[in-house]
């Protein structure tokens, strides 16, 4: 798509400078016409209805927990439809979502959950791909960082997590493998306290 | 935490209103995200907050989206150029991320009129300092009259020319991914240092190549 964008980074700004275009940036326009035909396009849920169709990742689209813009970070990306709301929580990175997901305190009721098949999606810039959460294979504890640093990796099959987990280290699970504590967001809290 | 559903719906609304057509609508809509440089190609972008209310003739196929500078408010009673408290809903034009939720880590940029950019953490600061114009819709860097980071071992305001940073240690920062804490001291720094590992760098040291070492941001280039 040709850009026109006045930000450097659609000028082209060689990324070794450093000065890459950082703006929150996006296809407003055409993608939101996009994204919103497919608020009532075919196999989305209409409101009232209890499956809900993913939604894609848009510039203006923040992070549920922190307001990070999800677009400008890396590794997978999550999205949580509650049953009162017909519109999904996004979640600039696994371990948020999961958490979000898995609190012993949620008491909202959640239509649907989405991660991103990394075993498809651009690592640095994932797009689409979106899997039921509940039915993915997750690697933890490898290299490779999320939008906030230690991330879990999300894929739809086994075999693409063993292999990634071959390439980058760490463990393969499923979603019921998974324990509150190991998706635990109060770290920062935590240290805070000990200073 | 703020109501979930209030943000999720008014990207909704955005949404909504970009399809209709009036993207200007749209991001008056946005809460504090504005959309500077609403005709394609404009040299400088529109001046923040004198959004047109009228559609474009024709939309653009991107747009970039920045947190717009917050007007001083005369009723605080606060100089123009002194550090102000957080705004719950102020976002960081860097990273979008609300710096009300770590106040630890919140920074805060002044230009000559009063107007305010928050941020939440020295990292997104100084990363906004070694580029403004592209972080600040229109503004330059010859505009900033005050410059404030959080001292996080009291949690007061300080001059950020003036700060003492403390990097490589493992307190993750807001974006958990390695920041850079300030302190008013050097002597302050180093205490945490030998506490929490890293290194101490004077913030006038803080260059390029440290600001891309922390960098989490993805690399691509359209």
């Amino acid at each position: 798509m040709k850009s026109l964008c006045n930000c450097r980074r659609h000028g082209g700004m060689p990324a070794a400078a450093g000065g890459e275009r950082r703006r929150f940036l996006g296809s407003v326009a055409i993608a939101a016409l996009g994204a919103l035909a497919g608020c009532d396009g075919p196999g989305s849920g209409s409101s009232g209805g209890s499956t809900r169709a993913p939604r894609e990742i848009e510039a203006s689209t923040s992070c549920e927990l922190d307001g990070m813009l999800l677009a400008d970070y890396p590794g997978p990306k999550g999205q949580l439809f509650y049953a009162d709301a017909a519109e999904p929580a996004f979640f600039c990175d696994t371990v948020e979502l999961l958490n979000m997901l898995l609190r012993p305190e949620q008491v909202r009721k959640v239509a649907a959950a989405y991660v991103q098949d990394m075993g498809r999606a651009d690592w640095d810039q994932p797009r689409g791909h979106w899997i039921d959460a509940r039915a993915a294979f997750y690697v933890r504890g490898s290299r490779r960082n999320g939008s906030m640093g230690p991330t879990l990796a999300t894929f739809s099959g086994e075999a693409e997590a063993r292999t990634f987990a071959g390439q980058y280290g760490g463990t393969v699970l499923r979603f019921e493998d998974i324990k509150p504590e190991m998706v635990d967001l109060s770290g920062g809290a935590k240290f805070d306290q000990r200073m | 935490m703020p109501a979930p559903a209030a943000r999720g719906s008014a990207r909704r609304r955005w949404l909504i209103a970009a399809a209709a057509g009036s993207v200007a609508a749209a991001a008056a809509l946005l809460g504090r995200m504005h959309l500077p440089g609403m005709q394609p190609r404009s040299p400088s972008g529109s001046p923040a907050g004198s959004l047109s209310r009228s559609p474009p003739a024709q939309l653009p196929a991107e747009l970039c989206v920045v947190a717009p500078a917050l007007p001083y408010d005369p009723a605080s009673g606060l100089p123009p150029h002194a550090p102000r408290p957080v705004p719950a809903d102020a976002r960081c034009p860097v990273c979008g991320m609300y710096p009300a939720r770590d106040l630890r880590w919140a920074a805060q940029v002044i230009y000559a009129d009063g107007a305010v950019h928050f941020f939440d953490s020295p990292l997104t600061l100084h990363q906004f300092l070694r580029d403004v114009e592209l972080y600040s819709g229109g503004r330059s860097a010859a505009d900033i009259a005050a410059r404030w980071v959080t001292d996080f071992e009291t949690g007061a305001w300080i001059d950020a020319g003036l700060a003492f940073h403390v990097h490589g240690s493992d307190a993750p920062g807001p974006m958990r991914a390695g920041n850079l804490p300030a302190f008013a001291s050097q002597a302050a720094a180093r205490r945490f240092a030998q506490v929490h590992g890293g290194r101490v760098v004077p913030a006038a040291a803080i260059d390029r190549a440290l600001l891309q070492a922390l960098d989490s941001r993805s690399r691509h280039v359209h």
